[in-house]
């Protein structure tokens, strides 16, 4: 049986050298053309009651340690995609919403801003460098009954 | 004259001299001829180069009390933190961020103080 053996032409130094140059500085526009997605969880917390109504028992110990409410509700949870520079907008209990606008990325970091709004009234507006992975806590938004809690996260 | 002599006289000249001169009306004149002709000086404390250290002193003080009174409106980069928080606002109220290490995991909280707290 002859078998034949497929040689692939040896590319030349200059052609290895210029596709080498491509990806050192296509690589990080390649990179960012990956989708950006960050889960955000939306909680209440009151001091009405003991419970910890959680989907995601790793928040548990993180809220007792943080905070100093009793009880816990899960309200939502997202994955959200974030295209680069367009508002990605979660609504919250009673009139309350979440605006994401991935600004960019800087090496490792995706460089995100999160605004809580309630009509014209931006109740927190800050921008996060997030290292993946990474987990933010952003509160808190007044409601009735208790106190909205919102969980950025990525990498997880 | 022999020069024991002389060195008497000269003692004795000597003494009335001191004793002249040590009379209260002397000393008095002494004093008003030299207020006239050589002023004392002011008070070196008064002199604007004694002020400069005071002057120094107070602009250290200036400068540390102005920096503790400003509101920094973005928060300082802490390029090393797993979330970095380039820059924070509320038009509710304060805002306070930390960051704790929680079973190593280091979690990033931003909290606003509008009428209720964590």
């Amino acid at each position: 049986m002859n078998l034949t053996v497929l040689r692939l032409p040896r590319l030349a130094d200059g052609v290895r050298l210029v596709l080498t140059l491509i990806w050192l500085t296509a690589g990080p526009q390649l990179m960012a053309a990956e989708p950006v997605r960050l889960t955000a969880t939306v909680l209440m917390a009151s001091h009405q009651g003991s419970d910890y109504d959680l989907d995601n028992d790793a928040f548990r110990d993180r809220l007792i340690q943080l905070f100093s409410y009793s009880h816990y509700r899960q309200l939502d949870a997202r994955v959200l995609t974030l295209p680069k520079a367009e508002r990605v907008r979660l609504a919250l209990p009673e009139g309350y919403e979440l605006i994401l606008t991935l600004q960019g990325i800087e090496k490792t970091r995706i460089l995100t801003q999160a605004v809580i709004r309630k009509g014209h009234k931006a109740y927190v507006d800050t921008i996060l460098a997030i290292l993946s992975p990474g987990v933010a806590f952003l509160g808190g938004p007044p409601v009735e009954g208790g106190t909205l809690i919102i969980v950025l996260e990525t990498g997880y | 004259m022999n020069s024991g002599k002389q060195k008497d006289a000269g003692r004795l000249y000597g003494d009335w001299i001191r004793r002249e001169v040590a009379r209260p009306e002397v000393r008095l004149e002494k004093r008003q001829f030299l207020d006239a002709h050589f002023p004392a000086d002011r008070a070196t404390v008064l002199r604007p180069v004694s002020l400069i250290p005071a002057l120094a002193l107070l602009a250290v003080v200036l400068v540390w009390v102005s920096d503790g009174m400003r509101r920094p409106e973005t928060a300082a980069p802490r390029p090393g933190a797993p979330v970095d928080v380039r820059r924070v606002a509320s038009q509710a109220g304060p805002v306070l961020v930390y960051q704790i290490n929680h079973q190593d995991v280091p979690i990033t909280v931003i909290w606003v103080f509008a009428g209720g707290g964590p």
